[in-house]
């Protein structure tokens, strides 16, 4: 077997998030009902859900929306983008459709906290406020 | 997988809307189409892989929106693997790169039967030695000083073809529009542009037989001899007899020079098929007659084959990966159009029969014998 063909694993690590010192994930577990599980002890942290376009359902076993739990370590919240690397480790299929290896959001996907479309606003590190739902979705695109 | 005189073909079609399958049920006489399989994808590289004694289909299957995987089914396109686990082929973090589509996946040969490997958009070659579940960057051509000057064409920047030697598995040819052919020898560690002979029109008039930067469309091996090849440049028909180190003109007696797809007979050295296109402003099948031409003599002379193909009025476009051969001891030879037609010849390209229509824009066709 050629060594030189052995390289480094790719795809596999998560992409860097702007923003200062990322939130701490606690849970990103969810029922079939949406309930996080809170893993560890319990903590002072901001829950987030996320809803997802129908095409991504599948990809979590018909789910059309996950909680995600974060440390808010820092006055303001945390960021859409801390939310998403935060889904990652346990829904490795929606973070690899919403974001690129690069950490960017795809080009024909659009992300929504709450109203506010992020391209229009601050990217990634848009503040997502207690009580906030952030949206991933198809852009109005496609059929090529 | 060894030619089979007896069973059935499957033939794979990838399209910008999924992929459709048509399934031969013995003689090629009628095929069963089932799909849109991969539906929401497009599907621009699909590959057989009989090796190991596994009956493995891949194909690089970009969501319009929501990325690229590489996925692979065991039951012949009855189920696929799930992206729920995430991409399976991505361009690391330093890179600075983000893949945009697979258009190549080539099982290494049967010396190697985990290894598989990808040409992406943005030009660079993946290797899986986990048999297509996982993909890593071959580090060696992504740093290869000319990298950065190689120039997208029309339909992006991409490394398209992939042939590894029969003989030996350090040594791997690959050709990227536009950057030409790289030949590696010591595994993939160093790279070596391999364009002496072939033209690049679209430069300055004294710099067309450049070092690099061709838009090379497809390469072909011989079936009877590895070191020879056939090539398929923008502009320019080519052989080489040393593995791509030197090549010559055998665009002798076509109406264009001009194609994408090359294919060489399965079994049958000096034998080669094109689909000649007007230049580079119609492409389309030349005056409007859709042929394909055969060489017997290793390109020396090329005869047209139109029996079957429409004659008239037909402004066709046939991709590079949208033109192949099965294995059968007769082989099927099979072409796809863009816009939505499979033909397929069972007599060596003598007379053409339309297996397909109405499909979205063919972007790649595989066919692969299933033994009885």
């Amino acid at each position: 077997m050629p060594d030189a063909m052995r390289n480094e694993q790719a795809g596999t690590g998560s992409p860097s998030v702007p923003g200062d010192a990322p939130a701490r994930p606690v849970s990103q577990q969810g029922t079939p009902e949406g309930q996080p599980i809170h893993a560890g002890q319990a903590m002072a942290g901001q829950r987030v859900t996320v809803r997802l376009a129908a095409a991504l359902r599948r990809l979590v076993d018909n789910r059309g929306a996950l909680q995600v739990e974060l440390a808010a370590d820092r006055p303001g919240g945390v960021t859409v983008g801390e939310v998403l690397a935060a889904l990652e480790p346990t829904y490795p299929g929606v973070h690899h459709a919403a974001l690129d290896e690069r950490g960017a959001v795809r080009r024909h996907v659009n992300v929504f906290v709450g109203a506010e479309n992020i391209r229009l606003g601050a990217g990634l590190a848009t503040p997502v406020p207690a009580g906030a739902e952030v949206w991933i979705l198809p852009a109005v695109s496609g059929g090529r | 997988m060894a030619a089979t005189a007896d069973g059935s073909v499957l033939v794979m079609v990838g399209t910008t809307k999924g992929a459709f399958l048509f399934h031969d049920r013995g003689g090629r006489h009628a095929f069963e189409s089932s799909g849109p399989l991969l539906a929401g994808c497009s599907v621009p590289s699909v590959a057989f892989d009989t090796r190991g004694g596994r009956c493995r289909i891949l194909a690089g299957a970009s969501s319009f929106f929501f990325g690229t995987s590489i996925l692979h089914s065991d039951d012949l396109g009855r189920t696929w693997s799930e992206r729920a686990a995430g991409g399976n082929i991505g361009f690391p973090p330093d890179t600075g790169a983000a893949l945009v589509q697979v258009w190549q996946l080539q099982p290494a040969t049967e010396a190697e039967p985990d290894v598989v490997y990808a040409g992406v958009e943005p030009a660079a070659l993946f290797r899986s030695e986990d048999a297509g579940r996982t993909f890593s960057l071959v580090r060696g051509l992504w740093d290869h000083p000319h990298r950065p000057t190689w120039m997208p064409g029309n339909g992006g920047l991409g490394l398209h073809t992939i042939l590894p030697d029969p003989n030996d598995p350090w040594r791997l040819l690959v050709a990227i529009s536009s950057g030409g052919v790289y030949r590696t020898e010591d595994g993939g560690a160093t790279w070596h542009p391999s364009n002496t002979g072939i033209r690049a029109d679209f430069m300055p008039e004294e710099q067309r037989l450049p070092e690099y930067g061709q838009c090379v469309h497809k390469i072909a091996r011989d079936a009877a001899n590895p070191a020879t090849l056939y090539l398929q440049n923008h502009g320019g028909l080519y052989r080489s007899d040393d593995d791509g180190k030197q090549w010559q003109d055998i665009a002798n007696g076509v109406p264009s020079d001009y194609g994408f797809p090359i294919v060489a007979h399965p079994r049958r050295g000096r034998t080669a098929y094109i689909i000649p296109l007007d230049g580079a402003e119609g492409r389309w099948t030349s005056g409007g007659r859709c042929r394909v031409y055969r060489t017997s003599d290793g390109g020396a002379s090329w005869a047209p084959l139109s029996n079957g193909l429409p004659q008239q009025n037909a402004y066709l476009t046939v991709l590079r990966d949208a033109f192949c051969a099965d294995q059968r001891e007769q082989p099927g030879l099979y072409f796809g159009t863009r816009s939505g037609e499979l033909y397929g010849s069972f007599d060596d390209g003598e007379s053409w029969r339309l297996l397909a229509d109405h499909l979205p824009p063919i972007l790649c066709v595989r066919a692969q014998a299933l033994d009885a």
